[in-house]
């Protein structure tokens, strides 16, 4: 069978883009009103390239907190995606000098749509839908910068559903494939809510914790079938 | 620090563990084991990302997260179209808060 290529992937990114794009703005106008320059904002979104840490990290470069601190908690916060990028390498064997532009786009959406495509997985295909989801990312963020508040906040508030609306939508049809997805799910999820309930670990930790927990559970319910 | 100091090294911790697990991976030699625990990951993933956030998806508002997780649930089961159900998701979303929940 062909394998998916670097259109396949474009287009298989857009869901990411449309999620993407609102949470960008978002970004870009937090960090306005944080005082923090366009070239240093473009970076954020540029070089990190990781949603949730880079608000945390917007956050606590505005309350002054030390480098170190904030160099270690991105790192927490994006240490699930050493599990992704591992789960998407057990499924490919990719050519050594595409792998670092692959890994660099490893998100928890990319991650997602890539690990619901039937075909066999190829570079172009991970660079497509990379390409999709990172200009997404970029270009929201400067939208968000330099037009500020251009979306009425009851369509900001309603398009913040995109992200998990997107999650959804991936899982759902594993789900209705096979019930053992649900149940790993399912897993995951209360792990996941109970953890950050408690609070005991920090929301990095509690992801972390949560997918190695479910991952492993799946393995003695599942290991007979 | 200067801030591009601070970003790039936040950049770093974030790229070493997308890149390190693509060049220790050889998919000819994981154990049968892991490579099932390997295949779980996207589902718990998912579902480690999608439960919390339905009372916290949009912020501040518990119902109407929950009502557009739930949305999104029924729309996703009855077509298989991700932009559709994301763009459908919004609008009922927008509904919701329309409608003052």
């Amino acid at each position: 069978m062909k394998k998916p290529g670097l259109i396949n992937g474009i287009y298989a990114g857009i869901p990411v883009f449309i999620g993407y794009f609102p949470i960008a703005v978002t970004f870009g106008l937090l960090a306005v009103s944080v005082n923090i320059s366009l070239v240093d904002t473009f970076g954020f979104s540029v070089i990190v390239f990781a949603g949730a840490s880079q608000f945390v990290g917007l956050n606590m470069i505005n309350a002054g907190i030390g480098t170190g601190e904030i160099v270690l908690t991105t790192f927490l916060l994006n240490f699930r995606h050493f599990l992704m990028s591992a789960s998407i390498s057990s499924r490919a064997s990719f050519k050594k000098g595409y792998i670092p532009f692959i890994a660099f786009g490893i998100t928890d959406e990319t991650f997602s749509v890539a690990s619901m495509e039937k075909n066999d997985l190829s570079e172009k295909y991970m660079l497509g839908l990379n390409f999709t989801a990172y200009t997404g990312w970029i270009t929201g963020t400067v939208a968000g910068f330099v037009a500020g508040d251009f979306l009425p906040p009851v369509i900001q508030e309603s398009i913040s559903i995109c992200l998990y609306a997107m999650f959804v939508a991936i899982l759902i049809p594993a789900v209705r494939k096979s019930y053992r997805a649900g149940i790993i799910a399912l897993i995951a999820g209360l792990c996941n809510s109970a953890l950050g309930y408690f609070d005991m670990f920090g929301s990095g930790w509690n992801i972390i914790l949560s997918i190695l927990a479910a991952s492993a559970a799946g393995i003695f319910l599942f290991r007979e079938e | 620090m200067e801030i591009i100091s601070i970003i790039v090294l936040m950049g770093v911790v974030t790229y070493l563990p997308r890149l390190v697990p693509m060049y220790l991976i050889d998919v000819e030699k994981i154990p049968g084991r892991l490579k099932l625990f390997l295949s779980f990951i996207p589902y718990a993933a998912l579902g480690a990302l999608i439960l919390p956030g339905s009372i916290s998806a949009v912020s501040g508002k518990p119902v109407v997260s929950a009502l557009g997780i739930a949305s999104a649930v029924i729309i996703a089961w009855f077509n298989s179209n991700i932009i559709i159900t994301v763009l459908l998701t919004v609008l009922a979303t927008f509904l919701f808060i329309s409608a003052g929940l």
